[in-house]
């Protein structure tokens, strides 16, 4: 084999190589936005005209229909099996911690404005260290049995956390 | 005989008995609370410190708090006569009332003691005396200021 052909040879090779790999990413391009596109419909974020699309590709490709088929049913699943993990603090116990801080950063900005900012700065991780470090106080409470948890006003400044247990005989109101 | 005589005769002994035996059932019916205050903390005892360790009973009852160890700053055993508060100083700066309100009720009211100013109320809540009287445990708790990550309960029990 003579040089020249050899040399045209692995032009054209590389030629051809190069078609297929473009076209095979292009296919492969194509086939991930038609499966989002196809989730998307399952999970209903398509508007009326791009709905249609997919829907006319289910009719005529076998391949979308079971794919979307299949992702109805994960859909179907997760819905109907998803454990139901209830926090023992209700959203009011959050709000009211967040709140409390609050108002002693109105506090302590009003008595030194010209260290508002140095205050903000030590006071926010102090509220959310505040309700992580109540939430691990309390966290136990949440896997005991029988007892219920509220939350209130004090009658005085302090606000509570009533944590009752009649299995264990014990009620015990957690001032923060 | 004549029966408003007969009536007299005996019904006169039975009343002023029974107004005989009028204070010494108000004294039988006075509540007797314990109120201790605990420190929870997961440092082992201070040394030199006099601090006896939360009875094993009361420690778990406290189980669900996260802290390890719970020792008692001060435990006080009181009469609690009906509508007026007995009150408990456990420490320097904190104090609980106990008001039998005598609607079955008790009012646990706690404290906090400043030198030079009057208490100021914390938290007050009203808890049933039969509870109490069955072995249910009524506690107040708290983080402390003084010591960071550290706890404080204001625990009251019946001591019948």
């Amino acid at each position: 084999m003579s040089k020249s052909m050899s040399k045209s040879m692995s032009k054209s090779m590389s030629k051809s190589m190069s078609k297929f790999v473009r076209s095979e990413k292009r296919i492969e391009f194509m086939k991930l936005e038609t499966m989002l596109e196809i989730q998307s419909s399952v999970d209903g974020q398509l508007d009326n005209q791009r709905r249609g699309v997919v829907t006319r590709l289910m009719s005529s490709d076998t391949e979308a229909r079971e794919l979307h088929q299949q992702l109805t049913a994960v859909r179907m699943a997760l819905r109907q099996h998803e454990p139901a993990i209830p926090v023992p603090e209700s959203r009011e116990f959050y709000w009211s911690q967040i709140e409390r801080r609050l108002q002693v950063g109105e506090m302590a900005s009003v008595s030194a404005p010209s260290h508002s900012l140095a205050i903000w700065r030590w006071l926010a991780p102090m509220v959310g260290l505040s309700a992580v470090v109540a939430v691990i106080a309390l966290q136990p409470f949440a896997s005991s049995g029988l007892h219920s948890f509220q939350v209130g006003p004090g009658n005085a400044q302090a606000t509570t956390v009533t944590f009752s247990s009649e299995a264990d005989g014990v009620t015990i109101h957690w001032i923060n | 005989m004549n029966p408003a005589y007969l009536l007299c005769n005996r019904m006169i002994p039975i009343a002023l008995l029974s107004i005989w035996l009028c204070p010494l059932a108000t004294v039988a019916a006075d509540l007797k609370l314990r109120a201790q205050l605990a420190w929870g903390t997961d440092d082992s005892k201070p040394p030199g410190q006099d601090l006896k360790e939360l009875d094993p009973k009361l420690r778990e009852k406290f189980r669900h708090l996260r802290w390890k160890n719970y020792f008692v700053v001060k435990s006080e055993i009181g009469s609690v006569p009906v509508k007026t508060p007995k009150r408990f100083t456990l420490s320097e700066k904190c104090a609980v009332d106990l008001l039998d309100a005598g609607d079955g009720n008790v009012l646990i009211s706690v404290f906090s003691l400043h030198a030079g100013s009057p208490p100021t109320l914390v938290k007050s809540e009203p808890f049933p005396i039969e509870k109490l009287k069955a072995g249910h445990v009524f506690a107040f708790g708290g983080e402390t200021k003084e010591k960071w990550d550290d706890a404080w309960l204001v625990v009251v029990t019946s001591d019948e």
